[in-house]
């Protein structure tokens, strides 16, 4: 408590607050920008840091961090552009809000969700530090290997009953995760000769491509569609209480998960809102609804974003090893500042490590309250007319692709898959798994190789941990779940896999000519 | 036809894992750099097989012909023009071309709003990643 009284001394400093407000509009517009994210914006402010003392440049990073992860979601909800696969999840239901006419609804959501989930997630970090910090050392590559395994499950849930397409689509997902240059002998993997693809496909321009591209495709495609997105009603609007309380156990389980998984090193917050947004799909209230707008989506992925900020911090403070490259920026900045996260940090200078804990909360509550500002002016961006919106949306996209490596090849393989994410919108096919598989691919064969070479090449070896075992079989058994569901569906009679796709696509094509009409 | 042309990728793409450029001395040893992409490609084709004969019936039904499709390839069509244009002419002026042809394609046909628009989307986006966030786009062989 008295650490706690200090630490409030040292925030309570008209500084610090300026520099968190400061912080916090940074971090919503450079997080809202396609391709660019939560370590372009830490680093876009570190060198201001350095000038800055203690208490005010931890206040501008933990803002800029946390305001960046939420920046994110808006133009995933309005534009159906995720900038970062940390918002992939959320535009599933984000967008189909928005298309619905409750693009402000939906926005509420997305703050009152990450709010939730910083504050929870801050909450663990001060009363769990050091122990989230011990099991996170237990996680070794086997361990984490079936973490991955678990988060991929989601690939069945987003599917719907297209699980067969899910699962194609997700392992196409993991190929292009492949491509390039091996992270563990540093051979080049699928280039056939081009120096381009050497480096890699890049995320970025993948998922904006996937949705954002596609959607202008879609969009100049199918007018009725068009002028039905252009009746969004801008700004911001919070659900009421009951409507919160009815998804009680998603804002506990996301903002849970977020933490735990960001405690872990090298995970992040896009693993963190896939495996929430599965649990949502496979134990939530509105389940079935999960994916054609419920926020209860919206929930599951911004709770689980949102908290990892807090879970990532715990190694980067108790331990001092920077999870992802955002908390290593901030360690950065930190080691610049004379303080040297660690196990000592916690003894020698624990005023601090509890002043950062309430500069969290004092940056989540920021968040929330500038949600409301920023609402409104990036909600006008969807009542322009229509060819504005898509022009704003490509020069968007374009551009995010591009300044993720500087590279024009990245702007091609953005072309290619918006042409593909049309193709598959159109046909029913889920492309959510696609990113999915793109997103966990390389955390995957990582951990998977890294802990074959332990166990000497045995994979069943990986099943004497208990953590690893409980997590592979937890994978399995909610795989084979699917599958018999879908086996059982067939069997009774129900519409196949193919049937279902092909029915949908000729209901929602009469819908349109009934429109036209 | 789509289940075909997926299990025709993977078996190419697994072929191609067999090609001697990956063979490995490293102390990897089998699991190598295409160990990994060899379980997936697996797993690719053994889920595609069944597409081959089950999609072509909701092909025989699909209605893709009664859908307007032609401002989507313009847009394409626009899309790689533009990239081909990028390196050469610079972010500023292909963008505020390709800006003006999104519009012009989407359905305005008020010039002087859509080469606004175009103009001040440029200018914008340009000032915003190139001055403020320090993000090279391309500048072109005539800067």
């Amino acid at each position: 408590m008295e650490y706690l009284s200090q630490a409030g001394g040292l925030i309570l400093d008209w500084q610090v607050l300026v520099t968190i407000l400061a912080g916090t509009a940074i971090g919503l517009v450079v997080g809202a920008l396609p391709g660019l994210g939560s370590v372009v914006a830490v680093t876009v402010v570190l060198p201001f840091t350095f000038s800055m003392d203690t208490v005010p440049s931890i206040a501008l990073l933990v803002a800029v961090y946390c305001s960046s992860v939420f920046g994110g979601s808006f133009t995933a909800v309005l534009l159906n552009t995720p900038g970062t696969p940390q918002s992939a999840a959320t535009v599933l239901d984000g967008y189909a809000m928005t298309r619905a006419g409750k693009g402000d609804l939906a926005l509420g959501w997305v703050a009152g969700g990450s709010l939730v989930g910083g504050l929870v997630s801050t909450v663990v970090l001060v009363l769990l530090a050091p122990q989230l910090a011990a099991v996170a050392l237990r996680f070794g590559p086997i361990e984490t290997f079936g973490l991955i395994c678990l988060a991929l499950t989601c690939i069945s849930g987003v599917s719907g009953k297209n699980i067969l397409l899910g699962w194609i689509g997700g392992s196409i997902g993991l190929m292009l995760g492949s491509v390039g240059v091996d992270p563990l002998s540093g051979q080049t993997r699928f280039t056939f000769g081009s120096f381009a693809v050497s480096s890699g496909i890049e995320i970025v321009p993948v998922l904006v491509g996937l949705f954002a591209i596609s959607e202008v495709i879609y969009r100049l495609n199918e007018s009725e569609a068009s002028r039905a997105a252009a009746n969004i009603v801008p700004g911001f609007k919070l659900a009421p209480m009951k409507e919160w309380l009815l998804r009680w156990k998603t804002l506990v389980s996301g903002s849970v998960i977020g933490s735990a998984v960001g405690a872990l090193p090298g995970t992040g917050a896009a693993t963190a809102a896939f495996i929430s947004y599965a649990a949502a799909k496979r134990f939530g209230r509105f389940r079935n609804d999960i994916g054609k707008g419920e926020p209860e989506g919206i929930v599951a992925s911004e709770t689980a974003n949102n908290a990892v900020t807090g879970g990532a911090l715990v190694p980067t403070l108790a331990l001092g090893i920077p999870g992802d490259p955002v908390t290593a920026v901030m360690m950065t900045a930190l080691i610049i500042q004379g303080i040297q996260p660690g196990t000592r940090l916690f003894v020698d200078t624990p005023e601090l490590v509890y002043a950062t804990f309430l500069l969290l909360i004092l940056a989540n509550l920021a968040m929330f309250l500038s949600a409301g500002v920023f609402s409104r002016v990036f909600s006008r961006i969807v009542s322009f007319p229509q060819p504005i919106q898509l022009s704003i949306i490509v020069v968007l996209s374009v551009v995010g692709s591009y300044g993720v490596r500087g590279n024009v090849f990245d702007l091609w393989v953005m072309m290619m898959a918006g042409a593909v994410g049309y193709l598959c919108r159109i046909a029913s096919i889920p492309i959510a798994p696609i990113v999915i598989g793109m997103v966990l691919g390389p955390f995957l064969e990582q951990n998977l190789r890294q802990g074959l070479i332990l166990t000497r090449g045995s994979f069943w070896a990986f099943f004497s941990s208990p953590i690893a075992a409980v997590l592979i079989g937890g994978a399995a058994v909610i795989i084979l779940t699917s599958v018999l569901f879908l086996v059982r569906d067939w069997v009774k009679g129900k519409p196949s896999v193919v049937d279902t796709q092909v029915a949908s696509f000729l209901s929602r094509q009469e819908q349109s000519d009934g429109k036209r009409r | 036809m789509p289940g075909a042309v997926l299990v025709a990728v993977a078996a190419i793409l697994l072929w191609h894992t067999f090609d001697p450029s990956y063979s490995s001395r490293l102390s990897t040893l089998k699991f190598g750099p295409v160990f990994f992409p060899r379980v997936i490609l697996t797993v690719w084709l053994l889920l595609s097989l069944p597409l081959i004969f089950v999609v072509p019936r909701a092909l025989r039904r699909s209605v893709l012909e009664h859908r307007k499709v032609w401002p989507g390839v313009f847009f394409v069509f626009a899309l790689a023009i533009y990239l081909w244009l990028l390196p050469g002419l610079g972010y500023l002026l292909a963008t505020f071309l390709f800006g003006a042809v999104v519009q012009l394609i989407a359905g305005d046909r008020k010039p002087l709003r859509f080469v606004f628009w175009s103009a001040v989307l440029t200018v914008m986006s340009w000032v915003c990643f190139e001055l403020g966030l320090e993000i090279i786009l391309p500048a072109g062989k005539w800067l």
